[in-house]
């Protein structure tokens, strides 16, 4: 592949965007071009995970290009490394299925006007997250992506969505200023922000002592994206307003993008600096063990399928924040940090193909039985039964039973816990492994097991999800059972294949560790002796004028 | 608000103003200027017309609606950056020469498409904004809400 064309990663999306605004009228081409568009840009991001899997050696498993071609640390660097090609395919994957779901289970009020467009710009915010090589092209992605997603929460316009959303866009606008401003501060006290610049400076030990607490600010930013404790309060209160396919992408790409980006900044660019390794390792740990806990006993206690979902959301959050943590723990060997982190990526990817198809399963009961609270249905093993079977792979895949996707994430990361002797971490994983268990028997006994309620609600229930927009008119159910099947052979692949896509993370989580290849491949060999040859005179003049003081 | 001054007065300032956009979009190359300030002349132009002859004459006045005007110029902007992975360089690579003496060597670059493109992005925001706005605050009965 070459490496130039990974920008296709944000023309694709975003020429798929520009194409339905101008298909405006036409639903159907609309969903047409989107879904080749889509499939065009899943089948790019297969090519970019076989180039970067299949490359000789560390260095050339980086492939990147300079925007304009002004070389780094100066241009803007986009960069396909291990962790981003994984990123990529798993979720244009996601993408499709959901894109499937929503062209055929959505109202039509929701799925006219620029819900397309919308669709394709969030993934563009996305993707150009996954491959932006500097911080502040980052933040742009994001506010991409937020605006998109800002505009789909709305886009059914009840009541409570609109109330919702606006405690939503009020705290995304806090965090992006927030971000904006860490952003500003740190580039003022390194004078860069490209990643492979400023991961070279903290292997070196550079970096000031004053950029720490800068860093824990972006911590802030980045934990509330995630929405790790003690920031994630904002999120089941506004997930569970949307109709299913809409909070299934948000669960698949937004949660996840927050994942992606604290594994790069945390582990990739500071992960290096013992300083900030020293301050922020703990509060990962804590935050994690609190994160996965408090979120699962959240879900046990909700009754609707959609409240459950969303809550259980944070507590998967939790288990990605402890490989994080555990890959930046300073005195820790070398191979343990790989596996913790490379158990990171496996349970992020994982978890975007698993939640993603529970939330569409959700909105496929409701389709059902009119609604999807626990208390109001049930009977759907007898009138779903393929629903129920797919449903009960994905949520046993999400407990982490085996043979399943969950089961090796989990299994990596408590075994690192265990070679890192995290005891209270780990049982608080394994606890919540168990408590996941329950909260998925609740929506299978309550939706799927239990006879269907004696007095009917079903034909009142469907009438009110219509007027508020939660359900299609006439749903065409297969379409959205494609959907689901596509991610449960996603999540199976991922169990029955696990060696290879451990591999594969592990692969990713060495480039991230050891960040050597990839300041290599951004800066190139000259470029890092230059740029040091450069910072020791200036250090020099620093020391001259200090002593002429 | 549409007076006898008013629209007299915007027979000589929209020809004007457009062209003056043009004139800042061409002059931005080098100097101050370029697509976004060219963009909101031309919009606050189109907004004078707007408001002098009303929405319906903007309408019959403007060739394409404003999203789609927003589409053509973000395809001319992501048009320009992919044409240079054509040439095997990478996105947003761009070129320059100069015309010749008969144009005064001006100097052409790449970019100017792009340029192009943001001009027409910021006037179809800026004009379809303000549009659908006064459309609100209008008589629905004269000016028709099926927009």
């Amino acid at each position: 592949m070459n490496p130039h064309l990974i920008i296709l990663f944000v023309i694709l999306p975003m020429a798929a965007g520009i194409v339905s605004v101008l298909l405006h009228s036409f639903k159907q081409a609309q969903r047409v071009v989107g879904l080749l568009f889509l499939l065009a840009n899943a089948a790019c991001a297969a090519w970019a995970l076989a180039t970067v899997v299949t490359a000789p050696d560390a260095v050339s498993r980086i492939l990147t290009s300079q925007m304009g071609n002004w070389p780094a640390p100066f241009g803007i660097t986009i960069v396909v490394d291990p962790l981003s090609a994984i990123m990529l395919t798993v979720s244009s994957v996601t993408c499709v299925a959901v894109f499937i779901y929503c062209s055929t289970q959505l109202p039509t009020r929701f799925a006219g006007g620029y819900f397309y467009a919308l669709f394709h710009l969030l993934m563009m915010g996305v993707q150009w997250a996954f491959i932006t090589g500097d911080l502040f092209n980052l933040f742009v992605a994001f506010e991409i992506m937020l605006m998109a997603s800002y505009v789909l929460f709305v886009v059914g316009t009840t009541r409570e969505q609109v109330r919702q959303a606006y405690k939503y866009i009020l705290l995304n606008l806090l965090g992006s200023t927030l971000f904006v401003t860490a952003l500003g501060w740190l580039y003022g006290q390194l004078g860069t922000l490209n990643m492979a610049d400023m991961s070279r400076m903290a292997m070196m030990g550079t970096l000031p002592k004053s950029s720490i607490p800068v860093i824990a600010l972006l911590l802030v930013v980045f934990g509330g994206k995630t929405a790790i404790f003690p920031l994630w309060f904002w999120l089941p209160d506004a997930y569970h307003t949307l109709p299913a396919g809409i909070v299934g992408l948000f669960a698949a790409l937004l949660t996840k993008v927050g994942a992606y980006v604290l594994i790069r900044v945390f582990v990739m660019i500071f992960g290096p600096s013992q300083e900030v390794s020293q301050v922020l390792v703990p509060v990962l740990m804590i935050s994690a063990g609190v994160t996965m806990f408090l979120g699962v006993l959240g879900a046990v206690s909700m009754h609707t399928v959609r409240r459950i979902l969303s809550i259980h959301i944070i507590s998967q959050v939790g288990y990605m924040v402890m490989g994080i943590g555990m890959g930046m723990t300073i005195g820790a060997a070398t191979g343990s940090k790989e596996l913790a982190v490379a158990g990171a990526i496996f349970f992020v990817i994982h978890n975007m193909a698993v939640k993603c198809c529970l939330f569409l399963c959700g909105g496929l009961m409701q389709t059902h039985a009119g609604s999807d609270d626990l208390d109001r249905i049930g009977g759907l093993l007898k009138k779903a039964p393929w629903l129920a079977t797919l449903f009960m792979i994905a949520a046993m895949s999400l407990a982490g039973l085996p043979p399943l996707s969950g089961f090796f994430g989990k299994f990596v990361l408590i075994r690192e816990a265990i070679t890192q002797e995290r005891w209270v971490v780990m049982t608080f994983a394994i606890l919540t492994s168990l408590f996941t268990l329950l909260s998925m028997l609740k929506i299978w006994s309550y939706g799927f097991w239990s006879p269907a309620p004696e007095v009917s609600l079903e034909k009142a229930d469907m009438r009110r999800a219509i007027s508020e927009g939660l359900m299609h008119e006439r749903p065409r159910i297969a379409g959205g059972m494609v959907a689901v099947v596509l991610l449960v052979g996603v999540s199976l692949s991922m169990g029955l294949g696990a060696q290879k896509y451990l591999d594969i993370s592990t692969l990713a989580a060495q480039s991230l560790v050891n960040p050597e290849p990839y300041i290599e491949a951004v800066l190139g060999k000259e470029r890092i002796r230059e740029i040091e040859a450069s910072r020791l005179q200036a250090s020099r003049l620093t020391m001259d004028t200090e002593g002429v003081r | 608000m549409s007076t006898t001054i008013l629209r007299t007065a915007s027979r000589f300032i929209v020809p004007l103003g457009l062209l003056f956009a043009f004139f800042i979009y061409f002059k931005g190359h080098q100097t101050p200027g370029g697509g976004f300030v060219g963009g909101l002349v031309a919009s606050v132009s189109l907004v004078v017309h707007r408001m002098a002859m009303g929405g319906k004459s903007l309408e019959r006045m403007l060739p394409i609606r404003e999203r789609t005007m927003i589409a053509i110029g973000l395809l001319c902007a992501v048009g320009t950056g992919t044409a240079a992975l054509f040439f095997g360089l990478p996105f947003f690579t761009s070129n320059h020469g100069y015309l010749s003496d008969a144009f005064d060597n001006f100097e052409w670059a790449t970019v100017m498409v792009f340029d192009l493109g943001v001009m027409l992005v910021v006037t179809g925001v800026v004009v379809g904004m303000i549009d659908a706005l006064s459309i609100e605050t209008e008589e629905p009965d004269k000016e028709g809400s099926s927009r």
